[in-house]
């Protein structure tokens, strides 16, 4: 099934659009989902999430490329899985405690912290578009898709050690840009 | 800044970014390329291997580039089938064109394929609608594989007989040679058929080969009732002879080659 027909079916309230998605992209999804996690669980409930997100944003949201937009939901609510689970482990502590009480000093940290996201984001696109595909590609499939150094390496036809010197300086690079662009580092 | 901040800030990277380094991950491996690409070579190679050798073993010359041949039989490989209807003499045969998915005149649907593909003739029998189709092994010694053939029975010719109404269904006919005949021959080939003397009887010729010399024999008296099939060896028969009592007097060639 074509992407823009799954998304039609978002869009006509379908809930076959669901099964679509799962069909198309469950396993793409969850390799994104347990790269970011290792843990199978994790993983499968990254993944409903993500399709729950999905249909709460389709409409009005319609992606132009469905792949993309997906793994950019599996990815964030991953990452948030991630977090929350060890935050639960350091429950108890008072550091953490008073970490969630003075939250209200400081007012809502969400609008702030997803514009600063979306410039620093924006950043590193521009940084990004700078690099050798090789870097760029490198950069992405690291730190995006959370692949492993060897799967890494393997793909772009290089040695783990020629991948981790081009990761460094890309790195060293991108935090050069930021402070050149103001951004606190 | 903490590392957090770059994770989420990467989720707003732009779409065609992610898209272009999503197809290099995605990508067949290269070290799976390549044990693609050996595995491909290896089959392809396996494949030409199995080709040649089963070509080797099955094919036969060209009779009808051999001299001895050539003086008696027509050239032509025009060969129409024998559907000389012969409903006084209670048979019809001849030979077919082309043994090749093995259903001569298309009169019978679904017949299977031999396994062997080689020259065959049908033989329709009086008053019922039963056809025969015969068809050879593949007797053909070149002289490097003698040696792995040589335990091949060379004393008969083995025919194969199909009997579509039967279901039996294939069943070999062996035409034994005489005793005191040269059985060391490296070619058999199947000339043609005609109706024998009396009701639902046929001749079967062949043509055998020794190296150099060749000679061609006859198998008469055809017998078949429930089942079964039985020729007797008539004898060798001249080249003369062949080229006359082609069926229907036409170029029916014998031809074997498939």
């Amino acid at each position: 099934m074509q992407d823009y027909e799954i998304v039609d079916l978002y869009f006509s309230r379908s809930e076959s659009a669901i099964n679509a998605t799962d069909e198309k992209y469950g396993a793409y999804l969850t390799k994104i989902a347990y790269n970011v996690t290792n843990n199978d669980e994790d993983s499968k409930e990254s993944v409903n999430d993500t399709y729950l997100a999905a249909w709460n944003s389709m409409p009005p949201h319609r992606p132009s490329v469905l792949r993309t937009f997906l793994s950019k939901l599996t990815r964030r609510i991953a990452i948030d899985k991630v977090r929350m689970s060890t935050r639960k482990k350091r429950i108890g502590s008072q550091y953490e405690l008073s970490l969630s009480e003075l939250q209200s000093c400081v007012g809502s940290p969400d609008v702030g912290d997803t514009l600063d996201a979306k410039l620093l984001g924006e950043a590193i696109s521009a940084f990004l578009r700078e690099q050798s595909p090789d870097a760029r590609n490198a950069f992405i499939c690291r730190y995006y898709f959370l692949d492993s150094v060897r799967d890494t390496a393997a793909r772009l036809c290089m040695s783990e050690a020629k991948l981790k010197s081009l990761l460094h300086r890309t790195r060293a690079a991108l935090r050069e840009y930021l402070t050149k662009e103001g951004f606190e580092v | 800044m903490k590392p957090e901040k770059i994770h989420d800030a990467l989720n707003y990277i732009d779409d065609d970014l992610i898209e272009a380094a999503d197809k290099v991950r995605s990508a067949p491996s290269p070290s799976r390329i390549k044990r693609t690409r050996a595995a491909a070579l290896v089959a392809s190679f396996i494949i030409l291997l199995a080709a040649t050798l089963v070509f080797a073993h099955t094919v036969t010359p060209d009779i009808t580039s051999d001299s001895a041949v050539d003086a008696c039989l027509p050239l032509s490989t025009d060969l129409p089938n024998n559907k000389g209807d012969d409903g006084a003499t209670g048979s019809d045969t001849g030979p077919t064109d082309n043994a090749v998915g093995f259903s001569p005149d298309g009169f019978i649907a679904g017949i299977p394929t031999p396994p062997i593909e080689r020259f065959a003739f049908y033989h329709k029998i009086f008053p019922t609608s039963t056809y025969l189709f015969f068809y050879t092994d593949a007797h053909y010694w070149p002289e490097e594989l003698m040696e792995a053939d040589i335990q091949y029975d060379r004393s008969s010719i083995k025919v194969y007989c199909y009997d579509p109404n039967s279901t039996d269904g294939i069943g070999t006919v062996t035409l034994p040679l005489p005793d005191d005949f040269d059985t060391s021959y490296n070619h058999v080939t199947p000339i043609y058929a005609t109706n024998g003397a009396g009701s639902g009887e046929c001749e079967m010729v062949f043509y055998l080969e020794y190296g150099e010399k060749s000679v061609f024999v006859a198998f008469n008296n055809f017998r078949w009732a429930s089942s079964i099939f039985d020729f007797e060896y008539s004898g060798i028969v001249s080249e003369a002879d062949v080229r006359s009592n082609l069926p229907n007097a036409q170029s029916k060639s014998a031809t074997s080659r498939s």
